[in-house]
């Protein structure tokens, strides 16, 4: 079942915003990694080691596909639907974990003290 | 251009160097955009300063490393050899990481290796270029120095009289050609001011001999080496390139000298000339100076034929010779040849140095590494419990190895980076230190460097990972660990306890020869040399030995006699040599009613030939008799002084001043009266034992080019006034070497100042290097031992006591160590013997202080393990390994 998205998780979260980068616009590389790093407020910076890795790998997958050329070097990439799915998929199964969690009373903030055993 | 744009350009091309980190299949669908992206981001980080630019390329070496590892999609199974790829990035980063949580460990291992790596290989360069490399001349083995040699008069190597080379050359059959050469300043007039130029006279076939072409234009023709011929100069690359720039158009120009136009035709590249030549000009013998078969001045050189060796053709001649005995009996019995290999004689005198330094750096490096092995040793026994437990949980001793030995390799590739840097640098700062040391100009890092580099840091990376690796992690370690050691001379640590051994054995020997050499120099400047260079200024006035001897007198007489009318001159003169070393003539003399030590009854003297001005500014002392009659041109009456020693040595107790003194070299009846008996000086420099001296006083203009020395009170005024005076004489005079005389004197202690400098580096690194030897032995003796201190804690022993515990044995350690270390210095003591003054070469003072500084290390370094011992907890016995 090639087409089966759940096939596909849990994703990277490099791939995660990837993803997330592309489903309102076609971008390249660079706009790529200046959108994901807006989107976390710099938390996330990708260098084009871990995002052509990463693209090459969604690319294989036929997560997403490219859409046009800037010019000779560079590409632009746009979702397929695939990818889509997958991303609704993956957002599914980090709001049912999120949910499991809250469930225990476990919130992100800190623990109380003392309940940490080594 | 800005800066920061080219810091864009310098990032973007560091960036696709580093490529390769990409996972290969990446890269190949790639590698094209991600240039682009980087490029487009590092124009947007550029507008934010040139630092930004920086960090986006830190960051972007980071992510392109890691990459192979990130976006490993979880939830989708990695085909087999991605897995393999992961697992290895895994493992290094590990490494890496394992590395930067302990980074003094890290950082003083990387750069004791690099600093280590980076001498040894530029020392290496050094000796190589110096010593082993042939000289920069075609088939330049087949060189040779040719010299005359006299085992009569004990003279071993004499220069060559100009008709005697031609039969050599005419008669041998052993050489291509043999040729010979002499220095001659020479004042060029031909540009504003007059210039002075270090000029080389060659006899014909210089050329065939050398077989170097010239770097452009040609050599001299055959009608130019005639001693009628048209005039032509040869000039050096250095030359062409600070008068002419470099410009083509200078061969057909004409330099002047002595008034005579000498047309440039050629340029002699600058690996020709290892001295400061500016141009090269025929002998021009004459026919008459060809016959004149004692006047020798001539350094031989040739070219030996094919397949002839040295010694051969040293039978070859000295056959040549005999024959030329025969025939001119008067002047060519007794005399034989010299013939060394050219590189022997250029680099002789550097050879035992440079041999010892190279040796010395070797040294040290081995022991550094071994004693990063140390180090890492004992950071591996501090995890033998780790270790332990992942043997456990069923890691294999292979991994364990693999993870050790990962950790060294790193350490090993980042020490020979830096090395190589540290070399590329030392290599260009070296001839600047080295001045006197030969053929610094062919020094350069070339590949037989590089590959001593990648030798030796194989070789050290191999230490500094394998044997811990494996030593680390014994199967039985933890065994071991736990039953304790029976003592530090159980056999535990054989190896390192002989590394210190000798490390603590080589610091006792570099640290004491150190101190000698401190004290040799500080003896050498503190030598009463007899006479007072302070407030003397030296200079040279150009004239040349073809000149008019009565012309230059003249100049001589006017110029001394205008310079001692200035008001801030105390007195005037001139030598043919300062009292500094370089200046060796010596002369065989026969003084009336003594004999001396020759065959012949004659004795060897030194000789200056000096005015009384020149007496008089240096403040030599008059012992006896006075000072030499007042310098006229109208004087005939030669007269000749002697220093104290000569007296010591060949009249004591005996009256001489008055007596006739003849030398021998000036021919029959060349006799001269001795007015009087100076203080002895130091004419050789201080290091050397005063010789008899004889001083003959000058015939103005009889040494064209002599050492002018002044005595003032205002040097900088002289240098004023002294230009004024000679344009005013003659202007097309150049003055040169214009400097005090304390410099020229104290250029004697440049050697042993540069010696004392580097044995003394020598010497910290090798205590530095015991220190940390010591300091990793005993902790690992304390680690290992810990449970065995414990349980004496436990049953009462006093931590005192665990302190003394580790203190005698370091101290038995050290005492080995030392007594092998006076051995050593015995063993030096062949070596420094040669360069020691005043001191003698097996000093109780400077070994009691070496052994003074080393305890002190040794103390400091084994502190640390001294006190973890004595902080044992008793209970640590209960706790298991």
């Amino acid at each position: 079942m090639a087409h089966d998205p759940n096939r596909f998780l849990p994703l990277s979260a490099h791939q995660f915003h990837i993803l997330l980068a592309l489903t309102d616009a076609d971008r390249h590389g660079y706009g790529v990694i200046q959108d994901v790093e807006q989107r976390t407020g710099g938390d996330m910076r990708l260098g084009t080691g871990t995002l052509y890795t990463a693209i090459a790998r969604l690319v294989t997958l036929g997560l997403i596909g490219e859409s046009g050329r800037e010019d000779d070097r560079r590409r632009y990439y746009r979702l397929l639907p695939l990818g889509r799915a997958v991303l609704q998929a993956e957002t599914r199964r980090l709001e049912a974990l999120v949910r499991h969690a809250h469930a225990r009373g476990v919130r992100s903030s800190p623990a109380p003290a003392g309940t940490r055993r080594s | 251009m800005s800066a920061s744009s080219r810091t864009v350009r310098v990032a973007a091309r560091l960036h696709r160097a580093l490529l390769w980190l990409a996972p290969a299949d990446v890269r190949r669908d790639y590698d094209a955009e991600m240039m682009a992206t980087f490029e487009a981001a590092a124009g947007d980080a550029r507008r934010a300063g040139p630092w930004a630019v920086c960090k986006l390329l830190l960051h972007e070496i980071v992510d392109l490393a890691w990459s192979r590892r990130a976006n490993r999609p979880a939830g989708i199974t990695l085909e087999p050899h991605h897995r393999a790829e992961w697992i290895q990035t895994w493992a290094w980063r590990q490494a890496w990481r394992s590395l930067a949580r302990r980074p003094a460990f890290f950082i003083a291992t990387v750069l004791t290796l690099a600093f280590g790596a980076g001498v040894t290989t530029a020392v290496f360069s050094l000796v190589d270029t110096v010593l082993v490399k042939p000289l920069p001349y075609p088939d330049a083995n087949a060189l040779v120095t040719v010299y005359e040699q006299s085992p009569s008069t004990r003279e071993r190597r004499s220069l060559v009289a100009p008709g005697r080379l031609q039969d050599w050359h005419r008669l041998n059959r052993a050489f291509v050609a043999i040729s010979g050469t002499h220095t001659e300043s020479l004042t060029d007039t031909s540009g504003q001011e007059p210039e002075r130029l270090a000029g080389v006279r060659v006899t014909p076939r210089f050329f065939d001999v050398y077989g170097q072409q010239p770097a452009a234009g040609r050599w001299f023709t055959d009608d130019e080496e005639r001693d009628t011929g048209p005039n032509a100069v040869v000039i050096s690359e250095r030359f062409w390139t600070r008068r002419f720039n470099r410009d083509p158009s200078a061969i057909g120009r004409v330099l002047i000298f002595g008034g005579k136009g000498y047309p440039i035709v050629g340029v002699m590249p600058a690996s020709f000339t290892p001295a400061a030549t500016d141009v090269w000009l025929p002998t021009k013998t004459s026919a008459w100076l060809l016959g004149q078969r004692e006047a020798r001045f001539l350094n031989g050189v040739g070219r030996l034929k094919p397949g002839v060796t040295i010694e051969q053709a040293a039978r070859d001649l000295a056959l040549v010779q005999e024959e030329l005995g025969r025939q001119f009996p008067k002047t060519d019995t007794g005399w034989s040849v010299e013939i060394r290999s050219l590189k022997d004689a250029r680099v002789e005198s550097s050879r035992r140095g440079l041999v010892l330094v190279f040796a010395s750096v070797s040294a040290l490096w081995l022991i550094a590494v071994a004693n990063i092995a140390g180090l890492t040793l004992v950071q591996v026994r501090r995890r033998a419990r780790e270790l332990a437990v992942r043997a456990a949980l069923g890691a294999s001793r292979g991994r364990a190895i693999a993870m050790v030995w990962r950790e060294g390799l790193l350490i090993g590739a980042l020490g020979a980076a830096l090395g190589v840097a540290i070399a590329i640098g030392l290599v260009k700062v070296i001839p600047t230190i080295l001045t006197a040391t030969p053929r610094m100009n062919e020094l350069t890092l070339d590949w037989r460097a590089l590959s001593f580099t990648a030798v030796t840091t194989l070789l050290a990376t191999v230490i500094v990972s394998v044997i811990p690796a494996v030593v680390g992690t014994r199967r039985d370690l933890p065994q071991m660990v736990a039953m304790g050691s029976r003592g530090v001379a159980g056999g535990r640590h054989r190896f390192q306890q002989g590394l210190v051994l000798a490390q603590v054995a080589l610091s006792v020997a570099l640290v004491g020869s150190a101190t000698l050499l401190l004290r040799s120099y500080y003896k050498l400047t503190i030598v009463d040399r007899g006479f007072d260079p302070a407030g003397v200024v030296t200079f040279h006035v150009a004239a040349g030995w073809s000149e008019d001897r009565y012309r230059v007198g003249l100049l001589q007489t006017q110029l001394l006699t205008r310079l001692s009318e200035l008001p801030h001159v105390q007195a005037a003169g001139l030598t043919n040599f300062l009292p500094a070393p370089g200046g060796s003539l010596r002369y065989s003399v026969r003084v009336a009613g003594l004999t001396g030590p020759n065959a012949d009854g004659t004795m060897t003297v030194g000789s200056r030939t000096v005015t009384e001005g020149y007496l008089r500014t240096i403040r030599a002392p008059l012992v006896a008799g006075s000072f030499c009659s007042q310098f006229r041109m109208d004087d005939k009456a030669r007269t000749v002084m002697v220093n104290q020693r000569f007296l010591d040595v060949h009249a004591p107790n005996q009256t001489i001043v008055g007596r006739v003194l003849e030398m021998m070299q000036n021919g029959p009846g060349a006799a001269y009266t001795i007015t009087g008996i100076l203080g002895t000086m130091a004419e050789d420099g201080p290091a050397v034992t005063p010789m008899p001296f004889v001083y003959v006083c000058s015939e103005p203009g009889w040494w064209p080019d002599p050492e002018y020395v002044v005595r003032t009170a205002d040097a900088r005024a002289l240098g004023r006034d002294l230009r004024q005076i000679v344009n005013g004489i003659d202007s097309k005079r150049a003055i040169f070497g214009l400097r005090p005389l304390t410099e020229v004197v104290d250029g004697a202690f440049d050697q042993p100042r540069l010696d004392a400098a580097i044995l003394s580096s020598f010497a910290s690194a090798a205590l530095a290097l015991a220190g940390i030897g010591l300091y990793s032995l005993f902790m690992l003796v304390v680690a290992d031992r810990t449970r065995e201190i414990a349980v004496r804690l436990a049953i009462g022993a006093s931590p005192a006591e665990m302190i003394r515990l580790v203190a005698t044995a370091a101290a038995r350690l050290l005492a080995g160590g030392l007594i092998l270390g006076v051995g050593l210095t015995a063993a030096a003591d062949r070596v420094l013997r040669g360069v020691l003054f005043g001191v003698a070469s097996f000093d109780a003072g400077a070994l009691a202080a070496s052994v003074a500084v080393i305890a002190t290390v040794a103390i400091a370094a084994v502190a640390t393990p001294a006190i973890r011992a004595a902080r044992v907890a008793p209970t640590d016995a209960l706790r298991g390994d």
